[in-house]
């Protein structure tokens, strides 16, 4: 065989070892909690929202309900101001601005999840308990300090969709007379809109999967939360709460906790993905 | 001495379902300048491609017929593309060095192929006199490649070709990007390498090719129209199309 | 009726708008650096970085916590590097676009958003319990190598569809082999892109913490072998504020932890605007 062959057949090995992780991933997470579903009965276990893993109950409704909503609470915060971020650097300030603000805006992505969850725990937590009542830690919490992390995300993801917008439409709205702001509102956001929407698609992805800070902030409360104030437990916290000492059907009863969460998760890549092609 | 050292046996080319050449024969001989002519998209730069095998890179392509370098098919599958390629040079129409310094983009080849490492400096200095670029840059050798002008940068690469001490050199419109005193001091180098290369001038500068070449093909939508000697041809071509083109009333 | 208000007006309201918030999230940005410094950055003196966890953390430094770190890091990019690299030269030059590169891309994709507690979940019951590695730097190693390949597959393939299709076409010309071209003008071309990709990956591995705690563990002896665990900065600074074991000593992790991770990215950034701007 000659070498030419051989780099590639080697490096195909390489990349299929690549994905292989992946799908190792994939088998082993609904090999280990498939078989606990089936036990439960997917109904069961999906909207009951009894969870006494010692006791033989797996319900994780209050779970599912809690993650979306702290996901949604956290879209509303996030959105808008990554959005705005993004519209700035992109359409309303000046190149020298843009080099200084668009890596500064970008190390608000390299600050550890711990980091935002203690900064959560001591500064955010008591404003919400002294101000607006209740334990403090609680969804509100936990969908304020998500909006922050998915900024990153958000603002990197639009502003690659923003500037793919070619200068042309631009142009031709300002020779009509319409106004910058008239220009980007009607004419610059319908044309990124598929790219701001997979930025939005995938700011939902990181939320729905961040644990170390929800865990620090959002009360862990296993109940459907009642009012923002209340304390919640996600999908995500409950598997890092409880993964130290669980054994036999409990560890299996995380495993399919975690398969709920990879499913969430691979649809809103997959409809990312696909959105992103389309356009 | 042979007659020929390329010979074109009814070469077809096909891009999917466009066919870039159809059933072109034709024979370089040895130490000659051949020059190619022919408008925008006539398949000339296409031909070019396929006497190295350079075509390999596009997908999708089909070839028919044959191609010899001297006893050898060069599209036979046995044929060794790497070999081939040395053996045949191509020095591409816009001026790309690698981003190495001057020295290194002419040791590259040479050393990868084996060539004995006492001898490199030797083949910088006579690869740089060949080009006549030697006196021009000389002292900085070291330099990145990228800091010469355009005119220099081109008669790099025709060196960087020469050091690989080919036997055939294909030139793809070498001097389209290039001033007037550059082009002269390319095409005055070529007349220097007739000597010891069989050269390919592929070029849609009529006048370049009425200068510098020995013998001309006139390449019209992927066909041949007329071949023949520069000279001959340039005064009294034997097909209306070809009298068109070389007095500028085509299209 | 409302009015109709003067473009220039709700123009004028809108960037208002606009700019406020994005000075919000500055505004964010700059109180989470500011506090984390402010408190931090007094307890990092030469004892704090040089001396062991006393104590549960109470007393002492972060040593073995910083080389924690380091072994776990450098693992995981060693292992991860290779196998980015290589998959992203397999994808932009030997295969055309085709099913076979759309799997790979989309499964790279599915992988960079998958949750680390994920991998965690994964890391622990396969490499800590199946494979028997138990909490240790290798289990911790393996599974943040899985979390930075897509970073480094990614970084990669661009950094490498970057460089000129020309060099390349230059050097087959030249007689170089695939391979040849590959070492001798791609890869060095691309190196700097290469490199920012492996740079995010270590900012990305330092600031792990759900991964590690269910892979590498907690413990705070120092490792000295692949199979010891090893309680990384970021996991350490989560327990020390979690059980309320230290405030200084978390303030002093955290700022340490957070000033290394921004140091890296800003060079990390620095190192690709370079390449961007000398290809453009």
């Amino acid at each position: 065989m000659d070498q030419g062959k051989f780099v590639e057949r080697v490096l195909f090995l390489l990349a299929l070892s690549s994905i292989s992780s992946l799908v190792v991933i994939t088998v082993f997470i609904f090999l280990e909690g498939l078989p606990l579903i089936f036990q439960t009965g997917l109904t069961d276990f999906i909207f009951s929202s009894h969870w006494a893993p010692t006791k033989g109950h797996f319900g994780i409704g209050a779970m599912i309900v809690s993650s979306l909503l702290v996901t949604l609470g956290a879209m509303v915060l996030g959105v808008p101001l990554g959005l705005a971020c993004a519209i700035v650097l992109a359409e309303f300030s000046s190149a020298r601005v843009r080099a200084f603000l668009k890596p500064t805006l970008e190390l608000l992505a390299g600050i550890p999840s711990v980091v935002y969850g203690f900064l959560g725990v001591i500064w955010l937590v008591p404003l919400i308990r002294n101000y607006l009542g209740g334990p403090g830690l609680s969804l509100l919490a936990a969908a304020v300090i998500l909006g922050i992390m998915i900024l990153p995300t958000v603002i990197s993801i639009s502003i690659d969709a923003l500037t793919a917008v070619p200068d042309i439409y631009r142009d031709g709205s300002i020779a009509l007379g319409a106004t910058e702001w008239q220009t980007v509102r009607r004419v610059v956001l319908p044309a990124a809109s598929s790219g701001i929407i997979t930025a939005v698609i995938l700011g939902m992805g990181r939320a729905v999967g961040e644990t170390m800070a929800v865990i620090m902030v959002a009360g862990n409360a296993i109940k459907l939360p009642a009012s923002i104030l209340d304390p919640v437990r996600t999908l995500t916290s409950n598997i890092a709460l409880e993964l130290g000492y669980a054994a036999g059907r409990h560890r299996e009863a995380l495993f399919a906790t975690g398969i709920v969460l990879f499913v969430i998760i691979m649809i809103l890549n997959l409809s990312a993905t696909l959105i992103t092609r389309r356009r | 001495m042979k007659e020929y050292k390329i010979r074109l046996e009814e070469l077809s080319f096909f891009f999917g379902d466009f066919q870039a050449l159809d059933q072109v024969s034709l024979e370089i001989r040895p130490r000659e300048i051949f020059g190619l002519m022919g408008p925008a998209k006539s398949g000339k730069s296409t031909l070019l491609r396929v006497l190295n095998r350079m075509c390999d890179l596009i997908p999708e392509v089909r070839v028919t017929g044959r191609v010899w370098l001297d006893d050898e098919d060069i599209l036979s599958p046995d044929c060794d593309v790497v070999n081939l390629r040395r053996r045949v040079g191509l020095v591409l129409s816009k001026p790309m060095p690698l981003p190495r310094s001057i020295r290194e983009n002419l040791v590259l080849a040479p050393r990868l192929a084996g060539r004995e490492r006492g001898k490199m400096e030797e083949l910088v200095e006579t690869s740089l006199k060949a080009a006549q670029l030697w006196e021009e840059v000389k002292d900085r050798l070291n330099d990145s490649a990228l800091k010469l002008s355009g005119g220099q940068q081109q008669r790099l690469c025709l060196a960087r070709t020469l050091a690989m001490e080919p036997e055939v050199i294909l030139l793809d419109e070498p001097t389209s990007g290039l001033d007037p005193i550059s082009t002269a001091k390319i095409e005055e180098t070529l007349s220097q390498l007739k000597k010891h290369y069989t050269i390919i001038l592929v070029s849609n500068n009529t006048k370049q090719i009425a200068r510098a070449t020995d013998r001309t093909a006139y390449l019209l939508m992927s066909r041949i129209i007329e071949i023949g000697d520069t000279a001959r041809i340039f005064t009294i071509p034997k097909d209306k199309r070809t009298d068109d083109y070389i007095s500028g009333r085509f299209g | 009726m409302i009015p109709r208000l003067h473009p220039k007006v709700t123009q004028a309201a809108a960037k208002t708008l606009l700019w406020a918030l994005t000075g919000l999230t500055l505004l964010i940005l700059i109180f989470i650096i500011v506090n984390i410094s402010i408190k931090g950055l007094p307890q990092m003196t030469l004892g704090f970085l040089f001396q062991d966890p006393q104590d549960m953390g109470r007393h002492g430094g972060i040593f073995s916590t910083i080389i924690a770190t380091i072994y776990v890091t450098l693992l995981a990019i060693v292992l991860a590097s290779p196998l980015g690299v290589g998959t992203a030269i397999y994808l932009t030059e030997y295969t055309r676009e085709g099913w076979a590169t759309r799997i790979i891309r989309f499964g790279s994709e599915c992988l960079a958003g998958v949750p680390s507690i994920i991998l965690g979940l994964f890391g622990f019951v396969l490499f800590v319990m199946k494979l028997g590695f138990g909490w240790s730097i290798l289990s911790g190693g393996l599974t943040l190598a899985i979390m930075v390949l897509p970073i480094i597959i990614r970084t990669s393939e661009e950094a490498i569809k970057a460089v000129p299709q020309e060099y390349r076409e230059v050097c087959f010309s030249l007689g170089l082999s695939q391979w040849q071209t590959i070492t001798r003008i791609v890869l060095p071309s691309a190196l700097p892109g290469i490199t920012t990709g492996i740079m995010l990956s270590v900012g990305r591995s330092l600031g792990e913490t759900a991964v590690l705690l269910f892979t590498a563990g907690s413990a705070l002896r120092m490792p000295t072998t692949l199979f010891d665990s090893g309680r990384t900065m970021a996991v350490h600074f989560y327990i020390l504020a979690r059980e309320g074991i230290s405030m200084p000593n978390a303030y002093g992790t955290a700022a340490i932890l957070m000033i290394s991770i921004l140091l890296i990215n800003l060079a990390a950034y620095t190192l690709m605007q370079r390449l961007v701007k000398r290809y453009s």
